[in-house]
């Protein structure tokens, strides 16, 4: 049994003329209630919520201070390779692209990660391409152990993996897993991935799954917007967290909300989400699920950020870098060649959490102890 | 129409077979209460007495029964109980009572629980009494349960919903059938708890005891219905009050 | 031979078979055996196999019914 069963039993189409159907009415029932219901949040994110956006960012904010208070996670990611079989045509990685393929080896690592020690984080996001003859298991399963005792949480977003991998990677001292899906509608996820083991769409849906089995402490989903409706992808993207939550009980959920940008191979959305419709989604996304992590990057505007961060986020990255080796080589930083997408907000990690700290937040930097684990 | 394990209800309310003052106010209440499903217990035939006969009306009225295993003290007299009741009854539905504290007969989670997997397996529809624990009633669906049935408060004590609360959790949080069982002590807790979410409710007590209890039934019959039915109508709740400051949203307009 | 039935001792004939012994106690008629489960030494018997159970000497049998209850 796995979400893959529910997932083809939602038609698309009927979802996304659900969500247009939803009046003043349902919004305002949905704003008036606690524990919402998938159909609710369906009413969140509709055209007819817009008029109602001042009123889900308090309760968003507030909600969000209930339950998480008045800190804000800081976290980076690090790019170990951006090798890959794939042929992703929105992704600066993807295979054609004439960029230069770097993985980093062992003695790099470290700089990048006496680097990014030098910055404050603890909290790390370990990110590659797809390429499972260089950058497979056993490389992040190296790295994991080398980079162990630096970071009190680690997550990763790599390719899509096996139940047995991801127990394999977890006793490396593996914390979490991000997998987004980039579209749940079938059919542009074929238009979208051309070649390469990321065309299975069902074996990455199920990943999740597999993760949750393996009893991993938390998991991220997400959709990539912008590769077909808004709208209807958030609505399978909150489904397949109901899901999860119901299921695998025992762990924690993170959702992101990446926005295509710019990048290397002049991609561009299919469905475009204006601010004020991020707002409202990410508003939607906490009133839905009260107890979610939240996260935003550096692919947003530093303005943006920091007047969206208090209304419900819970963790962001700061002066993320999308080139391997991009922290500790100076000459790296700013060479466009070697990035997955353009970073919008580049400031300095302390210039971040100052502006975090005018919010009336409290930046942290080490949230999580592995001591009864690892 | 509400699906526990095979069998389809018309009727949200359960209704328990005990503490009637004769079989046949017993029946003429069951049947005023519209309810389709009967708890009832076993107990040792007492070779001297005459045989009571409660089962034939049941039957007689196409009522399915809800053995229960009340008087197991452990999970394995609860599994042996169960499977007694599969042979006197033919039903594989049971409910796991299993309540070793005689005064309040609060249930035992660590034997229920035991039990319930073991059922499971054996392939009976396994529906456990318990306390309004959610992270219990997960557990127990991980085990393979047909529904979860947390209590409202003590059975007999007719205190209502007092676990209130914890059963809205439970409901949030379950993928099986939810029935609040115990402590439903008038038609408003039944309504309560049905516009709470609740899948349905079961109420014995409240009935049996009631000075006339046909009436009871009736009343419970349409309490529970209209419970439904605000629920699925969708009631609103208190809106929070949003907290007087400037507007969060004002930074989209720039 | 000496059996017992819900911890009642009693006293029967030898080579009694089950289906006798509920014969003698009115409870094959179908309306008596109604909602009736019984176990030998623990040791369920359904009612197609009552015909085959051959007792012996202390044997215990639960009988039960199902009654009223909640």
């Amino acid at each position: 049994m796995s979400f893959l069963e529910r997932f083809n039993q939602i038609n698309w189409d009927e979802l996304k003329m659900s969500i247009h159907s939803k009046t003043a009415a349902d919004v305002q029932h949905a704003l008036n209630s606690s524990r919402l219901t998938h159909d609710q949040f369906l009413a969140l994110i509709s055209p007819a919520a817009e008029p109602y956006l001042e009123a889900m960012a308090q309760k968003s904010m507030a909600l969000t201070r209930q339950r998480f208070g008045n800190t804000l996670q800081l976290f980076i990611p690090l790019y170990l390779s951006n090798k890959c079989t794939n042929i992703c045509t929105y992704c600066g990685f993807s295979l054609g692209n004439k960029i230069r393929r770097k993985t980093l080896k062992m003695e790099e690592l470290d700089q990048e990660v006496a680097a990014i020690k030098k910055m404050g984080f603890d909290h790390i996001l370990l990110v590659t391409g797809e390429a499972p003859g260089t950058v497979g298991v056993e490389y992040i399963k190296s790295v994991l152990e080398r980079i162990r005792p630096h970071f009190s949480h680690i997550s990763i977003e790599v390719q899509p993996l096996d139940q047995a991998d991801y127990e394999t990677l977890m006793t490396a001292g593996l914390d979490a897993v991000l997998v987004y899906q980039e579209t749940y509608n079938r059919s542009a996820y074929k238009e979208y991935h051309l070649r390469g083991s990321k065309m299975d769409f069902d074996y990455r849906l199920e990943t999740s799954d597999r993760l949750g089995k393996a009893g991993i402490d938390k998991i991220g989903v997400g959709a990539l917007i912008g590769l077909e409706d808004w709208r209807t992808d958030s609505a399978m993207a909150a489904a397949h967290l109901d899901y999860l939550e119901k299921t695998y009980w025992r762990t924690r959920y993170s959702i992101s909300f990446p926005r295509l940008r710019p990048c290397e191979g002049e991609f561009q959305p299919v469905s475009v989400i204006s601010d004020r419709q991020l707002v409202q989604l990410i508003c939607a996304y906490r009133l839905f699920k009260p107890e979610a992590e939240l996260s935003l990057s550096t692919r947003e505007s530093a303005k943006f950020r920091d007047n969206v961060l208090p209304l419900g986020i819970t963790t962001m990255s700061a002066y993320s870098s999308t080139h391997p080796g991009g922290y500790a080589d100076d000459n790296i930083l700013g060479n466009e060649d070697l990035e997955q997408f353009s970073i919008d907000d580049n400031r300095r990690p302390e210039v971040v959490a100052k502006a975090i700290q005018e919010r009336g937040l409290e930046p942290v930097w080490k949230d999580w102890s592995p001591c009864f684990n690892h | 129409m509400l699906k526990i394990a095979d069998k389809t209800f018309a009727s949200r309310l359960f209704t328990g077979t005990g503490k009637f003052s004769n079989s046949l106010v017993m029946t003429e209440a069951i049947l005023a209460s519209g309810s389709e499903l009967v708890t009832m217990a076993l107990k040792r035939v007492d070779l001297n007495e005459q045989q009571d006969n409660i089962l034939g009306p049941l039957i007689e009225n196409n009522l399915n029964l809800l053995p229960n295993t009340s008087g197991a003290r452990n999970a394995d007299e609860a599994i042996y109980a169960a499977q007694l009741a599969r042979e006197a009854l033919g039903t594989h539905f049971v409910k796991i009572e299993i309540h070793p504290d005689p005064k309040y007969l609060l249930p035992d989670p660590i034997e229920t629980l035991k039990a319930c997997e073991t059922l499971s397996k054996m392939g009976f529809a396994v529906l456990p009494y318990i306390h309004a624990d959610p992270v219990l009633c997960k557990r127990l669906e991980e085990v393979g349960v047909a529904a979860v049935m947390p209590l409202g408060s003590p059975i007999g004590s007719n205190l209502g919903l007092r676990t209130k609360e914890f059963i809205q959790i439970i409901i949030e949080q379950s993928s099986v059938p939810v029935v609040v069982d115990a402590g439903i002590g008038s038609p408003s807790d039944a309504a309560l708890a049905m516009e709470i979410g609740a899948d349905a409710v079961l109420v014995n007590s409240a009935i049996a005891v009631a000075r006339d209890p046909v009436e009871m039934a009736i009343a419970f019959k349409e309490a529970v219905i209209a419970g439904r039915r605000a629920y699925t109508a969708g009631l609103g709740a208190r809106s929070l009050q949003a907290k007087a400051s400037s507007p969060l949203t004002a930074f989209l307009d720039d | 031979m000496q059996i017992t039935i819900n911890n009642q001792l009693m006293e029967v004939e030898a080579d009694l078979s089950l289906e006798t012994l509920l014969g003698q106690l009115g409870l094959l008629a179908e309306e008596s055996s109604q909602g009736v489960a019984l176990a030998v030494n623990r040791k369920i018997i359904s009612r197609s196999q009552w015909v085959f159970c051959q007792l012996n000497h202390g044997d215990e049998i639960t009988l039960i019914k199902a009654t009223a209850g909640g």
